[in-house]
């Protein structure tokens, strides 16, 4: 049974028509719906999330005559519903809870997520030159994008604490390192 | 406008047309980045709702513990309100729908 089936399991949220979580690094597991308008609506709400900066506003309704898109926004993955317009608020959010609150949430892609949260710290810090920082490095460390292991997503931490001395200094490098390696703990 | 903060649980309001804020259509208080949210939300609402097949987007809740807004979307003039947080939006978006 899949993270989602399982998750939804014993649950009842009126109108149901799709269920799904998005990962920060593009994955995404759903029931029902078609998969590339869910991703291509995902990336439009964590955008706007992130243009408009409000970060504690974690959770987005879209609601139409009938229907009800909820979803809630959070560093590692994005997950919700389209239900029926009368769907209980409280009930999807106990599912959301539930899903997103356990630990590594969307498990099978805890390395991927942990990756893409490094990329994301590292054009942070390095700015222009993060691309490609992190093209070398990922490359050096063995990397595999698609499903990194643990040990080569510690290899580019290390490539990139060494990387990021040179470009930003001392101070920022281990302000950086410190991040990076607490996204590893 | 008329004052939609007389409706139990809206705190504050405020009508938008073409992304500026109609004159004298602010009452009550509004939180930070009420323009934002209006310019950006609104067009993002109707391209999720059309992506999803949902129909023509109605309304837009963004909430936190302690912050609840609502976007009415309608045809030349959307009006934002900041609610109280706990407070059904339902009820509330049924209401400011009526009196509209």
């Amino acid at each position: 049974m899949g993270l989602i089936e399982e998750s939804l399991s014993g649950r009842r949220i009126a109108g149901l028509r799709t269920a799904f979580v998005v990962e920060a690094g593009g994955g995404c597991q759903h029931q029902g719906g078609d998969q590339s308008a869910i991703v291509q609506s995902v990336d439009l709400v964590r955008q706007i999330y992130e243009i408009v900066g409000l970060p504690e506003m974690d959770v987005v309704m879209v609601v139409s005559d009938s229907q009800l898109f909820y979803a809630q926004i959070k560093p590692t993955a994005v997950a919700g519903v389209v239900a029926g317009r009368e769907a209980g608020i409280d009930d999807i959010q106990s599912w959301l809870d539930n899903l997103l609150g356990r630990p590594r949430s969307v498990a099978a892609g805890g390395n991927r997520d942990a990756l893409a949260r490094i990329k994301k710290l590292t054009v942070e810090y390095l700015k222009d030159f993060a691309d490609m920082a992190l093209m070398v490095q990922i490359k050096q460390a063995g990397v595999n994008e698609a499903d990194p292991s643990r040990e080569s997503l510690e290899k580019l931490v290390a490539g990139l604490e060494k990387a990021s001395l040179m470009i930003i200094g001392p101070s920022q490098a281990k302000e950086l390192t410190g991040k990076l390696k607490e996204l590893l703990k | 406008m008329e004052d939609l903060t007389k409706i139990p649980g809206v705190l504050g309001c405020a009508a938008y047309s073409g992304n500026s804020l109609v004159a004298d259509s602010r009452h009550g208080t509004l939180g930070g980045k009420a323009d934002e949210i209006e310019q950006f939300w609104s067009a993002a609402a109707s391209v999720v709702a059309t992506n999803l097949q949902m129909g023509p987007a109605r309304c837009l809740v963004l909430r936190s513990r302690e912050r609840q807004v609502l976007l009415i979307l309608q045809d030349g003039q959307n009006v934002l309100c900041e609610l109280e947080p706990r407070v059904d939006w339902r009820a509330v978006a049924a209401e400011i729908k009526r009196r509209l």
